[in-house]
């Protein structure tokens, strides 16, 4: 499945850069995510609970930080495992500068499901997705616009 | 009457007389199981029973990093986590190659108990835990670790094949299985490029997923006292389960294997095979010293891990003259085998298949090229019909399209071609009577024309122009699709196997026993597997009317290989022609003993024995008579025994059928359209059909409608869909959209009769002749609704989206 979108966020793009950037931070932001465990300066791993339809599952994710451009451009891969579904995740974003101080996010993300999920919520991931990555900018939104 | 030799037995009238055969008696499994108290597999508590359950692969394609069972062994419950490493056993047998024994390179790849290195779709088993109760077993799933290295899959047949594509295994380049081709090549290729009309399609059959209301389980059982092994399974056939589990898979001498299949709930062709699961409870329960160790899987796991049918992308050409002589016929098949092979898949899309292609018609020139594909899906193999519905599809489109293509009434270019009556025994040009040391197959009898005419007389064909007419000013539109079938079911005889190695690359004659207790009362034991289709009932009536005793004082048993004889299950639409006719023979061998032993208590010649129903007279001497009863009694006693006869009424026969049968008829569809929605909806359903002669209508009648039900189902809504990385979205019966009963109109059903030559029953088969029938029919229907739009052809299933995006496409707006 493919994901992209853009963002516009009221905030300098160093800001915007340092928080996207830092796991504890953006991690807070991921709809479902239970803890955060920061591995190396690029490695982390999340614990998130992610409901689909009538179908939950809690995912151990791992996570890439594979490329960094600061403050351009980054990619993120992420490989993620729940009993009997896996998912696996590679996203890239751009920052550029808009005006009135406003930096703009481009991003993409290519996800793919397997197991109980995809089979079993397939309808619903669409929709699901969608919603969680609205909540996700409007949480990233919020907190560096505050 | 003369004494009876078995000749005489086999060559009974093939006439129904009266008596309890041809009786649309009530179903005698009725009551049990609509009453709940059938013993289904799952019903099956034995003591000290432990839970086994499977993880399956999330994955396509993918290789096994590792398996970590640590965390699962801690779980509480928990007996044993087992992967594929642990297991010695052999891969899962293929049992039946394209081309049997000719020559034909098969690729063969098979699932092992457990995948040890790699997984080809989702649902394939890669480890499994043993604990005290199911749900424990299910918990410890989720504490297995295994780490995946994901791998490009790939999941349709055709796109399979090309250049660049995902590679499954290493022996199979290009994932292909085989090819096989059947028919004149270069005279089909002389009669296409010499015609005055070709007709080219494209065509879809689609994959299905069977849903019998009962899904698959095991129990194994391992007695360390006697070092032997039980296993219960819900399966059409426990004898070639034993063989094939104890001389191909475990290597367990066969004679320690007892295979029992209790009531099973509907199969469809899904519980003819081997599966993974059979050898893995046998394992287990070795493992855990010896408790019985119960799977049974879910309607999930059903899904995936438990065979589908269908899935062709074909390529025909029909060529012909514009009079609506037919003078060719070639098609191009990719067969999507899944993964790996399940037991008998290759069979499926060739001989059953390819060599059916012609139908029922005098074509004389057929072609047919089939490639069997490894893909990253389900494997595929036996459903309801296997190959003969996918070929009747083939054959049904093709006349439809070359009858439009010409202007020709569908119905008219049928007629001209039928194969006439005189023309049986045929040997047909798609290679049916392949024949190999001498021995072949042909089409035994067939009558075609009567069942077409009293078939478009039901439906009112003949006012269909008004009919149409009127549905216009409702704003729908009206279709009506006719489906002439032919099926080849009761496959044999075994010398035609033995020759060309096909079918199991083993025999296919079937057995029956019966004894005859002091009482009189008779007990039936039969070698084929019931699985809802009503075999104590049809047997006894069988029986009953060959010893001339009332229905009642007959009881079936089955599907145990300790007391039944051998035999090769139920399967193919072959119980009745096979099974029933061995039971005829024992029946015979009963009476012929019977009449022997009358005349030693009556002091007459056996010659001078007459028998008439359960009474045994002198001729001549009528008072000087003794029943059955009597007889059964005295020879069971065995008090007075003439010289070199054996106490006992109790007699065995096998029966070879020297043929296939040929089942056939035609069904015709009418449909309404929505001109605005594309909501297509069957409006009436006709089927006339030549089953032969019938031992109880009803029973037929019934088979009949689930037949046309599930063929419907694939024209109008099934489908499995995968997405691109092989998962199987349509994973639930939430997507997958089975037919419900107020989607169909009551059918309307009739017959003509010709009773086979190749049998003493004059029997048929008919099983699957409703769903071989009934997809074409439906199809033709709805093609017919739409050719007013100039639309030719469009892939199943016809959902509303597919028929309302075709429909705007027509008229040139937007889809």
């Amino acid at each position: 499945m493919h994901f992209e979108g853009t963002v516009d966020i009221e905030a300098p793009r160093d800001r915007v850069w340092a928080f996207l950037m830092d796991p504890e931070q953006v991690g807070r932001c991921g709809p479902g995510v239970e803890s955060i465990e920061i591995v190396d300066e690029t490695h982390f791993r999340a614990r998130a609970k992610v409901g689909i339809g009538f179908i939950s599952a809690r995912f151990l994710m791992e996570m890439e930080l594979a490329e960094q451009y600061p403050p351009d451009r980054a990619v993120m891969k992420a490989h993620g495992q729940a009993p009997g579904s896996a998912v696996d995740a590679s996203a890239e974003m751009r920052l550029s500068d808009c005006a009135n101080g406003v930096t703009r996010m481009d991003w993409e993300a290519d996800v793919s499901i397997a197991g109980t999920i995809a089979s079993v919520g397939a309808r619903l991931i669409q929709g699901t997705a969608n919603k969680m990555i609205a909540k996700t900018f409007d949480c990233i939104r919020a907190k560096l616009e505050a | 009457m003369t004494a009876e030799t078995e000749a005489d037995v086999l060559t009974a009238e093939t006439q129904v007389s009266a008596g309890p055969v041809g009786q649309s008696l009530k179903r005698r499994e009725d009551p049990r199981f609509i009453t709940g108290e059938g013993n289904y597999l799952d019903d099956i508590k034995l003591a000290g029973m432990s839970h086994l359950a499977i993880l399956r692969s999330p994955y396509a394609h993918a290789r096994i990093t590792s398996i970590d069972t640590s965390g699962a062994k801690a779980m509480p419950g928990v007996l044993a986590v087992i992967v594929g490493a642990d297991i010695p056993y052999n891969p899962l047998p293929m049992a039946w190659p394209a081309g049997g024994s000719s020559g034909v390179q098969n690729n063969v790849n098979t699932p092992r108990v457990l995948a040890t290195d790699d997984v080809k779709w989702t649902g394939e088993g890669v480890a499994a835990v043993v604990a005290e109760t199911p749900e424990q077993a299910a918990d410890a799933l989720e504490a297995i670790q295994v780490d995946w290295e994901p791998l490009p899959a790939v999941v349709d047949a055709e796109k399979a094949t090309k250049e660049g594509a995902p590679q499954l295994h290493e022996n199979a380049p290009n994932n292909v299985v085989f090819v096989w081709k059947v028919g004149d090549e270069s005279g089909t290729a002389a009669a296409i490029d010499s015609a005055e009309v070709v007709v080219r399609q494209r065509l879809v059959n689609q994959r299905l997923i069977p849903n019998p209301l009962e899904v698959r389980g095991d129990i194994g059982w391992y007695n360390p006292g006697t070092d032997e092994y039980t296993i219960w399974m819900s399966s059409q056939t426990p004898h070639i389960q034993r063989l094939l589990l104890g001389a191909f898979v475990t290597g367990i001498p066969e004679h320690k294997i007892r295979c029992i299949s209790p009531d099973v709930g509907g199969a469809f062709g899904t519980k003819i095979f081997c599966y993974a699961d059979m050898a893995l409870v046998m394992f287990a329960s070795k493992l855990v010293g010896g408790r019985p160790v119960k799977w049974v899987e879910t309607r999930r796991e059903s899904y995936q891990s438990t065979i589908h049918g269908r899935d062709h992308i074909s390529y025909l050409e029909i060529a012909g003259s514009r009079d609506g002589t037919i003078a060719g016929l070639r098609v191009k098949t990719y067969a999507n085998l899944g993964g790996r092979l399940s037991t008998i898949g290759p069979g499926i899309p060739t001989t059953l298949y390819g060599r059916v292609l012609a139908g029922c018609y005098k074509f004389p020139n057929v072609f047919c090229e089939v490639t069997g594909v490894y893909t990253n899906t389900t494997f595929v193999d036996a459903y309801r019909g296997a190959g003969r519905p996918e070929a009747t599809y083939v054959v049904e489109r093709a006349m439809d399209l070359f009858a439009d293509e010409i202007g020709m009434d569908p119905a008219e270019i049928r007629r001209r071609n039928f194969l006439p009556p005189d023309s049986f025994p045929y040997d047909n040009p798609s290679g049916l009577g392949t024949a190999v040391n001498g021995e072949k197959i042909y089409i035994d009898s067939g009558n075609y024309e009567p069942a077409l005419d009293k078939a478009l007389a039901m439906a009112g064909y003949a006012d269909m122009a008004s009919t149409k007419a009127e549905a216009r000013t409702r704003g729908k539109l009206l279709g009506v699709g006719l489906s002439s079938y032919i099926e080849v079911c009761g496959v044999a005889p075994s010398k035609w196997i033995g020759a060309v190695g096909e079918g199991w690359g083993a025999a296919m004659w079937e057995s029956a026993n019966i004894r005859i207790h002091l009482t009189g009362k008779i007990i039936l034991t039969i070698g084929t597997q019931p699985q809802g289709q009503g075999h104590e009932t049809t047997f006894s009536q069988i029986v009953a009317q060959e010893l001339g005793v009332p229905v009642e004082d007959v009881i079936v048993q089955h599907s145990d290989t300790k007391g039944a004889p051998f035999g090769y299950g139920s399967y193919g639409s072959r119980t009745a022609s096979v099974g029933g006719s061995a039971a005829i023979k024992a029946a015979g061998k009963v009476r012929e003993k019977a009449r022997r032993y009358a005349a030693h208590m009556l002091e007459a010649s056996p010659d001078d024995i007459e028998v008439d129903g359960a009474t045994y007279s002198v001729r001549g001497s009528p008072d000087k008579k003794k029943t059955l009863q009597e007889i059964s009694f005295a020879i069971g006693l065995g008090f007075s025994l003439p010289e070199g006869m054996e106490p006992y009424l109790d007699e065995t026969a096998y029966y070879d059928t020297p043929n296939c049968t040929w089942p056939f008829g035609t069904h015709v569809a009418i449909v309404e359209i929505d001109d605005e929605t594309g909501v297509v909806d069957l409006v009436r359903y006709i089927a006339v059909d030549d089953v032969g002669n019938k031992i109880n209508p009803m029973i037929v009648d019934g088979q009949l409608h689930g037949g046309i039900a599930q063929g419907v189902g694939q024209a109008l809504w099934e489908g499995a869909v995968y997405d691109d990385n092989g998962q199987l979205l349509s994973g639930t019966m939430m997507d997958y959209a089975l037919p419900r009963a107020s989607w169909l109109p009551m059918f309307e059903l009739d017959e003509t009769v010709t009773p086979s030559p190749v049998n003493p029953l004059g029997a048929k088969g008919v099983g699957e002749a409703g769903a071989i029938a009934s997809t074409a029919a439906v199809a033709n229907a709805v093609i017919d609704a739409l050719s007013p739009l100039g639309i030719r052809h469009l892939d199943m299933p016809y959902t509303a989206q597919t028929v309302w995006r075709a429909m705007s496409q027509a008229k040139g707006g937007q889809a």
